[in-house]
């Protein structure tokens, strides 16, 4: 998937594969500018004006182009449905939040009379206390947790196969966070659908989901069960972020694994891995042409070309500990 | 004797009137001994914010008695670019957009007087050298730096003057992860090197956690347990602190297997707060007392201090004790 901006091409997501089955939860783990975003846009037919996609793209067995809106509409719409960080930019700030609640319905097909019923039943069913009083709020009335769970209701009402959360719950509190989560994850069980959650947060990642695909400048460098890469990760980048984020157990006198430098620009196009300017294990090989994605030994999938010799030095957390 | 940096004595903040303003702090006493590091963990709401702002003397409380380096913030120019300095989440906020970044980094330096023109000039680059923005890069506006440059340039500009205190408001929150720990080991390193007392307030209580000598945590105004990093940790006694310290995500599988504490409704308003202990509306283990009577902040046998009056009676996994 690529933009042109005047003469130069941004390369925002290269060559990415994934597969959803009903009941799945897989993360997508990136730092901005991963791509881990506009993988999940394209999937949802929101591209921004300009992009340019290849590869196809499918959902409960129909295929569709995401840059045709009639097929988005068609395919997308009724079987997908996304809760985003900013809950104010999904919410109308000048509509009642049942009204607009009521509108997801509408759309499809059902009856206006049974509509405010259903969606006083939703709210009720994301844990929003007196809804029949919440449906008439504007949402600015509501606390970001509070609107989080009614775009989680609205989410519902369109009874989705595929859940897509991205950075769901990054603008919430602690303990705002541990709830909006669990709510996920409840309904996600109960209805069976597949979520896909998109975050930075490795440890939420690795709390939530069983399936992990690590994006760096566009590029998937690992795709993992999560218990392989908290076990034995299967690249150098997802490596480093796993030992540079502080956990409460960190002993409090040794330095954080810090990775060096920063993050290529989208402008930039490495003939190389693009991770290899900051990696500990690059080698002159590493800068000649990107691998492509290869099965490695425990089912991991990695962009790695020196995987072999190194993996033994990599460490996930969850042998740190043991 | 210790020397205490930051001293915050019956310290209250009422926004409003003082008989039906907003209460956003109260009875707050804590000190931070020198070269100490305190981390403040609460939700919105909490007066963390309010403490950092009393703390920087941007704000006077309303009773009780701020202090920073032994003298009152409420001081004629006292506050004012001499004591505390703070780094904010936003680097880009601290330093002006149009000057080089090297030239922001010598302001504080001029206001505090401590230094002549070529010890301004010296400890400007010495600073910068510590934070390591190269010569080229000191010399660029703050639009032409990337994030974890503009930080470390505005930590460079917060530690400049030799500060006896350096508040650091969620200093790390917007920048990406794998830049998140240089920016951290960094702040571990110039805080070793001048012996730096640390405010550090952060929503990320791993964060806090690896930081901080200390932690206080916050819940509508009030203190509800303050102790060692390591005990508090170890041994929470509040029955809020064993909920923020359960809602962590370990870095490890099994959400749906670990035992949680979940909390039902939302915090209350702090503008309409709750009789008996603040906490006492969500609290697991609460009691008749809890909703009459405010518990007291007080000791506790491992040291840390607890304003609860069933400390130490909520498992870990949630599962209530007996209360005695």
């Amino acid at each position: 998937m690529k933009f042109r901006r005047g003469e130069r091409v941004v390369h925002a997501v290269r060559d990415v594969s994934l597969t959803a089955r009903a009941g799945d939860r897989i993360a997508i783990i990136g730092e901005s500018g991963s791509g881990k975003t506009m993988t999940t846009l394209a999937m949802l037919g929101l591209l921004p004006a300009g992009a340019e996609v290849s590869g196809s793209f499918s959902l409960g067995g129909e295929r569709y182009d995401p840059l045709d809106k009639a097929a988005v509409d068609r395919v997308v719409r009724r079987r997908m449905a996304a809760v985003f960080q900013d809950s104010l930019s999904g919410l109308n700030p000048i509509k009642r939040v049942g009204t607009q609640l009521e509108e997801v319905l509408l759309l499809r097909g059902h009856d206006a009379s049974t509509a405010s019923t259903k969606v006083v039943e939703a709210l009720r069913r994301v844990g929003i206390s007196d809804p029949q009083m919440r449906a008439r709020s504007y949402p600015h009335q509501l606390s970001g947790g509070m609107r989080q769970r009614v775009m989680i209701a609205m989410a519902l009402l369109a009874s989705p196969q595929l859940l897509i959360a991205d950075e769901p719950t990054t603008a919430l509190d602690a303990l705002v966070q541990a709830q909006v989560i669990d709510l996920v994850l409840e309904l996600q069980r109960e209805i069976g659908l597949a979520l896909l959650l998109i975050t930075h947060d490795i440890a939420l990642a690795a709390d939530v989901c069983e399936d992990a695909i690590v994006m760096y400048a566009g590029y998937v460098l690992e795709q993992t069960s999560m218990a392989a890469l908290l076990e034995r990760p299967a690249h150098p980048y997802s490596a480093a972020l796993l030992g540079s984020m502080p956990r409460l157990d960190s002993p409090r006198d040794v330095p954080l694994q810090a990775i060096s430098g920063e993050a290529p620009s989208a402008y930039s196009t490495p003939d190389g891995c693009p991770f290899a300017p900051r990696c500990d294990h690059a080698r002159d090989i590493c800068g000649t042409a990107m691998p492509p994605l290869r099965p490695v030994e425990g089912g991991a999938l990695t962009r790695c070309v020196r995987i072999d010799e190194i993996r033994h030095e990599l460490a996930g957390p969850e042998r740190l500990s043991a | 004797m210790t020397r205490h940096v930051l001293e915050f004595v019956g310290v209250s903040k009422v926004y409003g009137s003082r008989r039906s303003g907003i209460r956003v702090l109260r009875d707050l006493n804590v000190s931070v001994a020198a070269g100490e590091t305190l981390g403040i963990v609460g939700e919105s709401g909490s007066g963390k914010s309010t403490l950092a702002r009393l703390a920087l003397g941007m704000e006077q409380p309303t009773t009780g008695v701020v202090r920073v380096d032994g003298k009152s913030t409420g001081r004629a120019g006292a506050g004012v670019g001499g004591s505390a300095q703070i780094v904010f989440q936003d680097p880009a906020s601290s330093l002006n957009p149009v000057l080089e970044v090297v030239t922001s980094v010598r302001e504080p330096l001029t206001v505090s007087r401590k230094f002549d023109k070529a010890g301004r000039t010296r400890r400007a680059d010495t600073i910068l050298d510590e934070v390591r923005l190269n010569d080229e890069l000191r010399h660029r506006i703050p639009g032409e730096l990337s994030g974890g440059q503009k930080q470390r340039a505005s930590i460079a500009r917060a530690l400049a003057a030799l500060p006896p205190l350096v508040v650091c408001d969620e200093a790390v929150t917007a920048l990406d992860v794998s830049v998140r720990a240089q920016v951290l080991n960094l702040l571990r390193r110039v805080r070793e090197e001048y012996n730096s007392t640390l405010l550090f307030i952060s929503h990320d209580l791993s964060t806090v956690a690896y930081m901080s000598d200390r932690i206080l945590v916050l819940y509508l105004g009030k203190v509800m347990e303050i102790g060692t990093t390591a005990s508090l940790l170890r041994d929470p006694a509040h029955p809020y602190t064993m909920t923020l310290l359960s809602a962590v995500p370990r870095m490890q599988q099994g959400r749906l297997r670990r035992e949680r504490i979940v909390l039902g409704g939302e915090a209350p308003s702090i503008a309409n707060p709750p009789a008996g202990c603040p906490f006492s509306t969500r609290c697991p283990i609460a009691q008749d007392l809890c909703r009459q009577q405010e518990p007291p902040l007080a000791p506790l046998a491992n040291g840390n201090s607890a304003a609860c009056h069933f400390p130490h009676v909520l498992g870990a996994d949630g599962r209530q004790g007996a209360v005695a």
